[in-house]
Protein backbone atom coordinates (compact mmCIF):
# COMPACT_ATOMS: atom_id res chain seq x y z
CA UNK A 1 0.00 0.00 0.00
CA UNK A 2 0.99 3.55 -0.73
CA UNK A 3 2.03 5.09 2.67
CA UNK A 4 3.28 8.47 1.32
CA UNK A 5 2.31 10.14 -1.77
CA UNK A 6 4.40 13.03 -2.99
CA UNK A 7 2.75 14.60 -6.37
CA UNK A 8 4.17 17.32 -8.52
CA UNK A 9 5.52 19.24 -5.58
CA UNK A 10 6.99 22.36 -6.45
CA UNK A 11 8.11 25.10 -4.04
CA UNK A 12 9.70 28.53 -4.66
CA UNK A 13 11.04 31.33 -1.86
CA UNK A 14 9.83 34.80 -2.68
CA UNK A 15 12.15 37.84 -0.56
CA UNK A 16 12.47 41.41 -1.82
CA UNK A 17 16.11 42.85 -1.71
CA UNK A 18 15.58 46.92 -2.04
CA UNK A 19 12.28 46.73 -3.49
CA UNK A 20 12.99 44.12 -5.95
CA UNK A 21 11.35 40.76 -5.32
CA UNK A 22 13.67 37.79 -5.94
CA UNK A 23 12.51 34.44 -6.14
CA UNK A 24 14.68 31.05 -5.71
CA UNK A 25 12.97 27.70 -6.95
CA UNK A 26 13.77 25.27 -4.57
CA UNK A 27 11.46 22.23 -5.48
CA UNK A 28 10.89 21.83 -8.98
CA UNK A 29 7.56 19.00 -9.67
CA UNK A 30 8.86 16.53 -7.08
CA UNK A 31 6.78 12.97 -7.42
CA UNK A 32 7.91 10.17 -4.97
CA UNK A 33 5.86 7.55 -3.27
CA UNK A 34 6.89 5.29 -0.14
CA UNK A 35 5.27 2.42 1.41
CA UNK A 36 5.22 1.80 4.97
CA UNK A 37 7.80 0.23 6.85
CA UNK A 38 10.20 1.72 4.15
CA UNK A 39 14.02 3.59 4.94
CA UNK A 40 13.90 5.86 2.19
CA UNK A 41 17.06 8.57 1.97
CA UNK A 42 17.38 12.09 -0.08
CA UNK A 43 21.07 12.72 -1.03
CA UNK A 44 22.31 15.88 -2.88
CA UNK A 45 24.28 18.59 -3.13
CA UNK A 46 24.43 21.40 0.11
CA UNK A 47 21.45 23.81 -0.08
CA UNK A 48 19.75 21.90 -3.27
CA UNK A 49 16.16 22.37 -1.62
CA UNK A 50 16.41 18.51 0.95
CA UNK A 51 15.40 20.22 3.71
CA UNK A 52 12.37 21.87 2.12
CA UNK A 53 11.38 18.46 0.37
CA UNK A 54 11.32 17.03 3.89
CA UNK A 55 9.54 20.15 6.06
CA UNK A 56 7.17 20.10 3.20
CA UNK A 57 6.10 16.57 3.63
CA UNK A 58 6.34 16.97 6.86
CA UNK A 59 4.08 19.53 6.87
CA UNK A 60 5.96 22.43 8.50
CA UNK A 61 6.03 24.48 4.99
CA UNK A 62 3.00 24.56 2.87
CA UNK A 63 4.23 23.74 -1.24
CA UNK A 64 3.56 26.14 -4.01
CA UNK A 65 1.60 23.13 -6.08
CA UNK A 66 1.24 19.86 -5.60
CA UNK A 67 0.31 17.67 -2.58
CA UNK A 68 1.40 15.51 -0.14
CA UNK A 69 -0.80 12.49 1.26
CA UNK A 70 0.21 10.21 4.61
CA UNK A 71 -1.89 7.71 4.42
CA UNK A 72 -4.86 10.00 2.34
CA UNK A 73 -4.49 12.75 4.82
CA UNK A 74 -2.47 16.21 4.13
CA UNK A 75 0.42 15.97 6.85
CA UNK A 76 -0.55 18.39 9.26
CA UNK A 77 -3.28 15.89 10.10
CA UNK A 78 -0.38 13.04 9.94
CA UNK A 79 1.94 11.96 13.26
CA UNK A 80 5.32 13.70 12.51
CA UNK A 81 8.41 12.02 14.30
CA UNK A 82 10.76 15.02 13.40
CA UNK A 83 14.41 14.62 14.39
CA UNK A 84 16.53 17.91 13.63
CA UNK A 85 20.26 18.18 12.98
CA UNK A 86 20.47 20.47 15.84
CA UNK A 87 20.10 17.94 18.65
CA UNK A 88 21.26 21.07 21.52
CA UNK A 89 18.39 23.07 20.27
CA UNK A 90 15.57 20.39 20.12
CA UNK A 91 15.78 19.00 23.65
CA UNK A 92 14.74 21.14 26.61
CA UNK A 93 17.39 21.54 28.39
CA UNK A 94 15.18 22.49 31.76
CA UNK A 95 13.56 18.75 31.81
CA UNK A 96 15.87 15.40 32.56
CA UNK A 97 16.42 13.11 29.77
CA UNK A 98 13.65 10.84 30.49
CA UNK A 99 11.04 13.78 30.53
CA UNK A 100 12.24 14.89 27.40
CA UNK A 101 11.72 11.64 25.97
CA UNK A 102 8.53 11.40 27.63
CA UNK A 103 7.65 14.73 26.42
CA UNK A 104 5.16 13.77 23.79
CA UNK A 105 3.23 12.18 26.39
CA UNK A 106 2.95 14.95 28.76
CA UNK A 107 1.33 17.47 25.58
CA UNK A 108 -1.28 14.02 25.57
CA UNK A 109 -1.80 14.58 29.01
CA UNK A 110 -0.18 11.22 30.20
CA UNK A 111 0.45 11.25 34.38
CA UNK A 112 3.91 11.80 35.18
CA UNK A 113 4.12 8.25 36.82
CA UNK A 114 2.64 6.61 33.70
CA UNK A 115 4.93 8.46 31.13
CA UNK A 116 8.40 7.77 32.71
CA UNK A 117 7.02 3.85 33.28
CA UNK A 118 6.08 3.99 29.64
CA UNK A 119 9.56 5.67 28.77
CA UNK A 120 11.56 2.89 30.60
CA UNK A 121 9.17 0.33 28.78
CA UNK A 122 10.02 1.59 25.37
CA UNK A 123 13.76 2.40 26.48
CA UNK A 124 14.13 -1.40 27.64
CA UNK A 125 12.34 -2.73 24.34
CA UNK A 126 14.81 -0.63 22.71
CA UNK A 127 17.85 -1.85 24.51
CA UNK A 128 18.50 2.12 24.94
CA UNK A 129 20.43 3.18 27.67
CA UNK A 130 20.29 7.29 28.67
CA UNK A 131 21.17 8.38 31.35
CA UNK A 132 17.53 8.96 32.71
CA UNK A 133 18.05 11.74 35.42
CA UNK A 134 20.99 13.84 34.08
CA UNK A 135 20.08 16.86 31.50
CA UNK A 136 20.99 17.16 28.16
CA UNK A 137 23.56 19.37 28.57
CA UNK A 138 25.66 17.06 31.32
CA UNK A 139 25.37 14.50 28.41
CA UNK A 140 27.13 13.82 25.30
CA UNK A 141 26.21 14.47 21.73
CA UNK A 142 25.87 11.45 20.87
CA UNK A 143 23.35 10.19 23.94
CA UNK A 144 21.55 13.97 23.03
CA UNK A 145 20.78 12.63 19.44
CA UNK A 146 19.73 8.87 20.97
CA UNK A 147 17.27 10.91 23.47
CA UNK A 148 16.02 12.91 20.47
CA UNK A 149 15.36 9.51 18.17
CA UNK A 150 13.78 7.69 21.16
CA UNK A 151 10.98 10.83 21.74
CA UNK A 152 10.31 10.48 18.57
CA UNK A 153 9.40 6.84 18.89
CA UNK A 154 7.69 7.38 21.73
CA UNK A 155 5.16 9.65 19.89
CA UNK A 156 4.38 6.63 17.72
CA UNK A 157 5.29 8.91 14.33
CA UNK A 158 3.40 7.15 11.11
CA UNK A 159 6.89 9.00 9.64
CA UNK A 160 9.59 9.50 10.74
CA UNK A 161 11.59 12.32 9.12
CA UNK A 162 15.23 13.03 10.40
CA UNK A 163 16.72 15.81 8.73
CA UNK A 164 20.99 15.19 8.72
CA UNK A 165 20.58 14.17 12.43
CA UNK A 166 24.26 12.54 12.34
CA UNK A 167 25.93 15.88 11.01
CA UNK A 168 27.01 17.30 14.58
CA UNK A 169 28.51 14.09 16.08
CA UNK A 170 32.21 12.90 15.62
CA UNK A 171 33.33 10.12 13.20
CA UNK A 172 32.62 7.02 16.03
CA UNK A 173 29.68 8.37 17.37
CA UNK A 174 27.97 8.99 14.18
CA UNK A 175 28.97 4.99 13.25
CA UNK A 176 27.12 4.00 16.24
CA UNK A 177 24.34 6.08 15.97
CA UNK A 178 23.82 4.63 12.36
CA UNK A 179 23.76 1.05 14.18
CA UNK A 180 21.60 2.05 16.77
CA UNK A 181 19.01 3.49 14.49
CA UNK A 182 19.07 0.65 12.30
CA UNK A 183 18.54 -1.78 15.08
CA UNK A 184 15.56 0.51 16.42
CA UNK A 185 14.39 0.73 13.02
CA UNK A 186 14.25 -3.42 13.05
CA UNK A 187 12.22 -3.71 16.04
CA UNK A 188 9.69 -1.30 14.97
CA UNK A 189 9.67 -1.28 11.54
CA UNK A 190 9.04 2.74 11.14
CA UNK A 191 8.89 4.31 7.98
CA UNK A 192 11.70 7.27 7.81
CA UNK A 193 12.42 9.58 5.53
CA UNK A 194 15.90 10.58 6.23
CA UNK A 195 18.46 13.30 4.19
CA UNK A 196 21.83 13.02 4.10
CA UNK A 197 24.76 14.47 2.36
CA UNK A 198 27.42 11.53 3.29
CA UNK A 199 26.78 9.10 0.19
CA UNK A 200 28.30 6.15 1.96
CA UNK A 201 25.45 7.05 5.19
CA UNK A 202 22.82 7.51 2.25
CA UNK A 203 23.30 3.99 1.00
CA UNK A 204 23.85 2.45 4.02
CA UNK A 205 20.32 2.81 5.99
CA UNK A 206 18.50 2.85 2.78
CA UNK A 207 16.06 0.83 1.01
CA UNK A 208 15.65 3.40 -1.61
CA UNK A 209 18.24 6.28 -2.20
CA UNK A 210 16.16 9.58 -3.80
CA UNK A 211 19.45 11.23 -6.08
CA UNK A 212 18.45 15.05 -5.91
CA UNK A 213 19.41 17.87 -8.56
CA UNK A 214 21.38 20.92 -7.43
CA UNK A 215 18.31 23.62 -6.49
CA UNK A 216 15.78 23.61 -7.87
CA UNK A 217 15.54 19.62 -6.44
CA UNK A 218 14.28 17.57 -8.54
CA UNK A 219 14.70 14.20 -8.60
CA UNK A 220 17.36 12.74 -11.06
CA UNK A 221 17.01 8.76 -10.12
CA UNK A 222 15.66 6.67 -7.10
CA UNK A 223 18.31 3.59 -6.21
CA UNK A 224 17.38 0.51 -4.74
CA UNK A 225 19.96 -0.47 -1.81
CA UNK A 226 19.26 -4.54 -1.73
CA UNK A 227 21.94 -5.77 0.63
CA UNK A 228 20.03 -7.62 3.07
CA UNK A 229 18.50 -6.68 6.73
CA UNK A 230 20.53 -6.80 9.17
CA UNK A 231 22.53 -4.75 8.08
CA UNK A 232 26.37 -4.04 9.39
CA UNK A 233 28.92 -2.17 9.13
CA UNK A 234 31.15 -4.70 7.14
CA UNK A 235 28.60 -4.01 4.05
CA UNK A 236 30.10 -0.77 2.93
CA UNK A 237 33.66 -3.32 2.02
CA UNK A 238 31.01 -5.47 -0.61
CA UNK A 239 30.82 -5.21 -3.85
CA UNK A 240 27.19 -4.70 -3.91
CA UNK A 241 27.63 -1.50 -2.20
CA UNK A 242 30.62 -0.42 -4.10
CA UNK A 243 28.56 -0.50 -7.36
CA UNK A 244 25.53 0.92 -5.89
CA UNK A 245 28.07 4.01 -4.90
CA UNK A 246 29.51 4.11 -8.10
CA UNK A 247 26.45 4.40 -10.09
CA UNK A 248 25.18 6.48 -7.74
CA UNK A 249 27.86 8.64 -8.72
CA UNK A 250 27.73 8.47 -12.17
CA UNK A 251 24.45 9.81 -12.20
CA UNK A 252 25.11 12.74 -10.10
CA UNK A 253 27.99 13.53 -12.08
CA UNK A 254 25.63 13.53 -15.58
CA UNK A 255 23.18 15.52 -13.86
CA UNK A 256 25.44 18.26 -12.10
CA UNK A 257 28.52 17.89 -13.72
CA UNK A 258 30.49 17.05 -10.36
CA UNK B 1 35.04 31.76 48.69
CA UNK B 2 38.55 32.33 46.86
CA UNK B 3 41.17 33.31 49.78
CA UNK B 4 42.29 35.68 46.61
CA UNK B 5 38.90 37.42 46.71
CA UNK B 6 39.21 38.94 50.48
CA UNK B 7 43.00 40.67 48.86
CA UNK B 8 41.22 43.55 47.33
CA UNK B 9 38.98 44.27 50.43
CA UNK B 10 41.40 44.11 53.16
CA UNK B 11 43.94 46.03 51.53
CA UNK B 12 41.09 48.76 51.18
CA UNK B 13 40.70 48.72 54.69
CA UNK B 14 43.95 49.02 55.33
CA UNK B 15 44.67 51.78 53.07
CA UNK B 16 40.98 53.46 55.07
CA UNK B 17 43.06 52.65 58.55
CA UNK B 18 46.98 54.23 57.27
CA UNK B 19 44.79 57.09 55.99
CA UNK B 20 42.42 57.97 59.11
CA UNK B 21 44.90 57.16 61.66
CA UNK B 22 47.89 59.54 59.81
CA UNK B 23 44.59 61.84 59.70
CA UNK B 24 45.43 62.40 55.86
CA UNK B 25 41.70 63.24 55.67
CA UNK B 26 40.01 65.31 57.69
CA UNK B 27 38.70 62.89 60.08
CA UNK B 28 35.05 65.02 59.88
CA UNK B 29 34.83 63.41 56.29
CA UNK B 30 36.70 60.03 56.78
CA UNK B 31 36.25 58.47 60.46
CA UNK B 32 38.15 55.95 61.26
CA UNK B 33 36.86 52.30 60.23
CA UNK B 34 36.98 51.13 63.92
CA UNK B 35 35.00 53.92 64.62
CA UNK B 36 32.18 53.33 62.35
CA UNK B 37 32.09 49.78 63.53
CA UNK B 38 31.41 50.85 66.86
CA UNK B 39 28.72 53.53 65.43
CA UNK B 40 27.48 50.05 63.52
CA UNK B 41 27.38 48.04 66.76
CA UNK B 42 25.81 50.00 68.81
CA UNK B 43 22.88 50.94 66.41
CA UNK B 44 22.17 46.91 66.78
CA UNK B 45 20.51 47.92 70.05
CA UNK B 46 18.24 50.88 69.47
CA UNK B 47 14.77 49.85 68.11
CA UNK B 48 14.85 52.33 65.63
CA UNK B 49 17.43 51.25 63.61
CA UNK B 50 16.01 47.63 62.96
CA UNK B 51 12.76 49.91 61.92
CA UNK B 52 14.88 51.72 59.43
CA UNK B 53 15.81 48.64 57.81
CA UNK B 54 12.59 46.85 58.18
CA UNK B 55 10.76 50.04 56.12
CA UNK B 56 13.86 50.19 53.48
CA UNK B 57 12.84 45.97 53.01
CA UNK B 58 9.26 46.37 52.87
CA UNK B 59 9.18 49.14 50.62
CA UNK B 60 11.64 47.20 48.37
CA UNK B 61 9.84 44.06 48.47
CA UNK B 62 6.18 45.49 47.99
CA UNK B 63 7.36 47.61 44.81
CA UNK B 64 9.34 44.50 43.65
CA UNK B 65 6.89 42.49 44.24
CA UNK B 66 3.96 44.74 42.14
CA UNK B 67 7.37 45.10 40.11
CA UNK B 68 7.26 41.44 38.82
CA UNK B 69 3.88 41.14 38.59
CA UNK B 70 3.30 44.00 36.52
CA UNK B 71 6.39 43.29 34.26
CA UNK B 72 6.26 39.73 33.82
CA UNK B 73 3.01 38.89 32.67
CA UNK B 74 3.34 42.28 30.09
CA UNK B 75 7.33 40.98 29.29
CA UNK B 76 5.55 37.47 28.06
CA UNK B 77 3.17 38.87 26.01
CA UNK B 78 5.07 41.71 24.32
CA UNK B 79 7.73 39.07 23.51
CA UNK B 80 4.98 36.71 22.41
CA UNK B 81 2.66 38.86 20.10
CA UNK B 82 5.24 40.59 17.44
CA UNK B 83 2.11 43.09 16.67
CA UNK B 84 1.50 44.24 20.66
CA UNK B 85 5.69 44.00 20.46
CA UNK B 86 5.63 46.83 17.42
CA UNK B 87 3.04 48.82 18.96
CA UNK B 88 4.58 49.17 22.19
CA UNK B 89 8.43 48.86 21.72
CA UNK B 90 8.83 52.56 21.25
CA UNK B 91 6.47 53.29 24.42
CA UNK B 92 8.93 51.39 26.61
CA UNK B 93 11.55 52.30 25.28
CA UNK B 94 10.77 56.35 26.49
CA UNK B 95 9.45 55.22 29.40
CA UNK B 96 12.43 53.66 30.61
CA UNK B 97 14.66 56.39 28.88
CA UNK B 98 13.12 58.79 32.11
CA UNK B 99 14.90 59.28 34.77
CA UNK B 100 13.03 57.99 37.97
CA UNK B 101 14.04 60.80 40.11
CA UNK B 102 12.35 63.29 37.66
CA UNK B 103 9.20 61.37 38.17
CA UNK B 104 9.00 61.94 42.00
CA UNK B 105 7.26 64.68 41.76
CA UNK B 106 4.36 63.19 40.06
CA UNK B 107 4.37 60.15 42.06
CA UNK B 108 3.89 62.79 45.16
CA UNK B 109 0.99 64.24 43.60
CA UNK B 110 -1.15 61.17 42.34
CA UNK B 111 -0.34 58.64 45.65
CA UNK B 112 0.38 61.40 48.42
CA UNK B 113 3.47 61.07 50.69
CA UNK B 114 2.57 58.33 52.51
CA UNK B 115 3.83 54.88 51.86
CA UNK B 116 2.01 54.34 48.30
CA UNK B 117 4.25 56.74 46.41
CA UNK B 118 7.35 55.20 47.42
CA UNK B 119 6.19 51.88 46.45
CA UNK B 120 4.85 53.13 43.06
CA UNK B 121 8.06 54.73 42.11
CA UNK B 122 10.16 51.56 42.89
CA UNK B 123 7.24 49.46 40.98
CA UNK B 124 7.49 51.76 38.28
CA UNK B 125 11.54 51.09 38.35
CA UNK B 126 11.50 47.63 38.67
CA UNK B 127 8.60 46.78 36.44
CA UNK B 128 9.90 48.46 33.54
CA UNK B 129 13.02 46.41 33.59
CA UNK B 130 11.59 43.02 34.55
CA UNK B 131 9.10 43.54 31.27
CA UNK B 132 11.75 43.80 28.93
CA UNK B 133 14.09 41.48 30.16
CA UNK B 134 11.51 38.66 29.99
CA UNK B 135 10.49 40.57 26.76
CA UNK B 136 13.84 39.85 24.91
CA UNK B 137 14.06 36.14 26.86
CA UNK B 138 10.94 35.67 25.16
CA UNK B 139 11.84 36.59 21.66
CA UNK B 140 15.39 35.06 21.52
CA UNK B 141 14.45 31.95 23.01
CA UNK B 142 15.03 28.82 20.37
CA UNK B 143 12.71 28.86 17.70
CA UNK B 144 13.54 25.20 17.09
CA UNK B 145 11.76 24.09 20.55
CA UNK B 146 8.98 25.88 19.87
CA UNK B 147 8.90 24.02 16.47
CA UNK B 148 9.62 20.73 18.42
CA UNK B 149 6.40 20.95 20.43
CA UNK B 150 4.58 22.37 17.15
CA UNK B 151 5.40 19.22 15.08
CA UNK B 152 4.20 16.81 18.51
CA UNK B 153 0.86 18.35 17.92
CA UNK B 154 1.45 21.09 21.02
CA UNK B 155 -2.27 23.12 21.52
CA UNK B 156 -1.01 27.24 21.28
CA UNK B 157 -1.27 27.07 25.30
CA UNK B 158 0.87 24.15 25.84
CA UNK B 159 3.74 25.93 23.25
CA UNK B 160 3.56 28.87 25.38
CA UNK B 161 3.30 27.07 29.06
CA UNK B 162 6.28 24.38 28.22
CA UNK B 163 8.45 25.89 25.79
CA UNK B 164 8.26 29.64 25.21
CA UNK B 165 7.97 30.43 29.35
CA UNK B 166 10.87 27.93 30.22
CA UNK B 167 12.62 29.38 27.33
CA UNK B 168 12.42 32.92 28.72
CA UNK B 169 13.35 31.91 32.37
CA UNK B 170 16.74 32.48 32.11
CA UNK B 171 16.93 36.12 30.51
CA UNK B 172 13.52 36.63 33.25
CA UNK B 173 15.94 36.19 35.91
CA UNK B 174 18.76 38.48 35.37
CA UNK B 175 15.86 41.13 34.60
CA UNK B 176 14.78 39.92 38.19
CA UNK B 177 17.87 40.49 39.70
CA UNK B 178 19.08 43.71 37.70
CA UNK B 179 15.28 45.12 38.76
CA UNK B 180 16.32 44.16 42.75
CA UNK B 181 19.85 46.39 42.93
CA UNK B 182 17.96 49.16 40.81
CA UNK B 183 14.96 48.84 43.34
CA UNK B 184 17.05 49.47 46.40
CA UNK B 185 18.33 52.56 44.59
CA UNK B 186 14.87 53.69 44.05
CA UNK B 187 13.37 53.17 47.47
CA UNK B 188 16.86 54.35 49.31
CA UNK B 189 16.18 57.63 46.52
CA UNK B 190 12.39 57.89 47.83
CA UNK B 191 13.18 57.69 51.53
CA UNK B 192 15.73 60.77 51.06
CA UNK B 193 13.76 62.59 48.76
CA UNK B 194 9.89 61.83 49.36
CA UNK B 195 9.71 62.60 52.84
CA UNK B 196 9.73 60.10 54.92
CA UNK B 197 10.60 59.36 59.01
CA UNK B 198 11.92 56.09 58.85
CA UNK B 199 14.22 54.21 56.33
CA UNK B 200 17.51 53.44 55.53
CA UNK B 201 17.74 56.53 53.45
CA UNK B 202 16.51 58.59 55.56
CA UNK B 203 18.69 57.77 58.04
CA UNK B 204 21.53 58.65 55.91
CA UNK B 205 20.21 62.23 54.89
CA UNK B 206 19.48 63.00 58.82
CA UNK B 207 23.37 61.85 59.99
CA UNK B 208 24.53 63.89 57.22
CA UNK B 209 22.32 66.41 57.64
CA UNK B 210 23.52 66.79 61.84
CA UNK B 211 27.25 66.08 60.44
CA UNK B 212 26.76 62.33 62.40
CA UNK B 213 29.36 61.17 59.62
CA UNK B 214 30.47 57.92 61.65
CA UNK B 215 26.50 56.98 61.50
CA UNK B 216 26.41 58.14 57.81
CA UNK B 217 28.92 55.79 57.04
CA UNK B 218 27.37 53.05 59.14
CA UNK B 219 24.12 53.62 57.44
CA UNK B 220 25.71 53.35 53.66
CA UNK B 221 27.67 50.40 54.62
CA UNK B 222 24.83 48.45 55.35
CA UNK B 223 22.49 49.72 53.17
CA UNK B 224 25.29 48.35 50.86
CA UNK B 225 25.68 45.05 52.60
CA UNK B 226 21.87 44.84 52.09
CA UNK B 227 21.96 45.18 48.37
CA UNK B 228 25.04 42.62 48.04
CA UNK B 229 23.33 40.31 50.13
CA UNK B 230 20.21 40.22 48.45
CA UNK B 231 22.34 39.77 44.72
CA UNK B 232 24.24 36.94 46.04
CA UNK B 233 20.84 35.05 47.46
CA UNK B 234 20.03 35.90 44.01
CA UNK B 235 22.64 34.13 42.21
CA UNK B 236 22.04 31.15 44.53
CA UNK B 237 18.95 30.96 43.49
CA UNK B 238 19.59 31.61 40.31
CA UNK B 239 22.05 29.12 39.83
CA UNK B 240 19.43 26.76 41.39
CA UNK B 241 16.27 27.09 39.40
CA UNK B 242 17.67 28.06 36.28
CA UNK B 243 20.21 25.46 36.31
CA UNK B 244 20.59 25.40 32.24
CA UNK B 245 21.29 28.53 31.72
CA UNK B 246 24.26 29.04 29.64
CA UNK B 247 25.26 25.35 28.92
Amino acid sequence: MQHIVIRNLSKRYTHSVDGEVHYIDVLDNVNLQVMKGEFVTFFGPNGCGKSTLLNVTAGLLKPDTGSVMIDGKPPEKARIGYIFQNYRDSLFPWKKNIDNIAFPLELQKVSRKERRKRTRDLLSRLEIEIQEDMYPYQSSGGQQQLSAIVRAFIYEPDVLVMDEPFNSLDYQTRFFMQGKLLDICARTSPTVLFVSHELDEAIYLADRIVLLDKRPAKIISILENILPRPRYHAMVETKEFFDLKTKALRLLKEAIGL
Amino acid sequence: MKRSKLVAPLLFLLLWVLISSFSLVNPLFLPSPFRVVLVLLQSFASAEFFQDIGMTLFRLAAGFALGMVLGIPLGLFMGYYQRVYEYLDFLVDFFRSIPVASLFPLFLVMFGIGELSKIATTAWSTSLIILINTMYGVRNGKKLRIMVAKTMKASEYQVFVKAIVPEALPETFTGLRTALSIGLIVVVLTEMLMGTKIGLGQRIFNASLMYQVPEMYAAIFLTGLLGFSLNKVFVVIGNRVIHWAGK
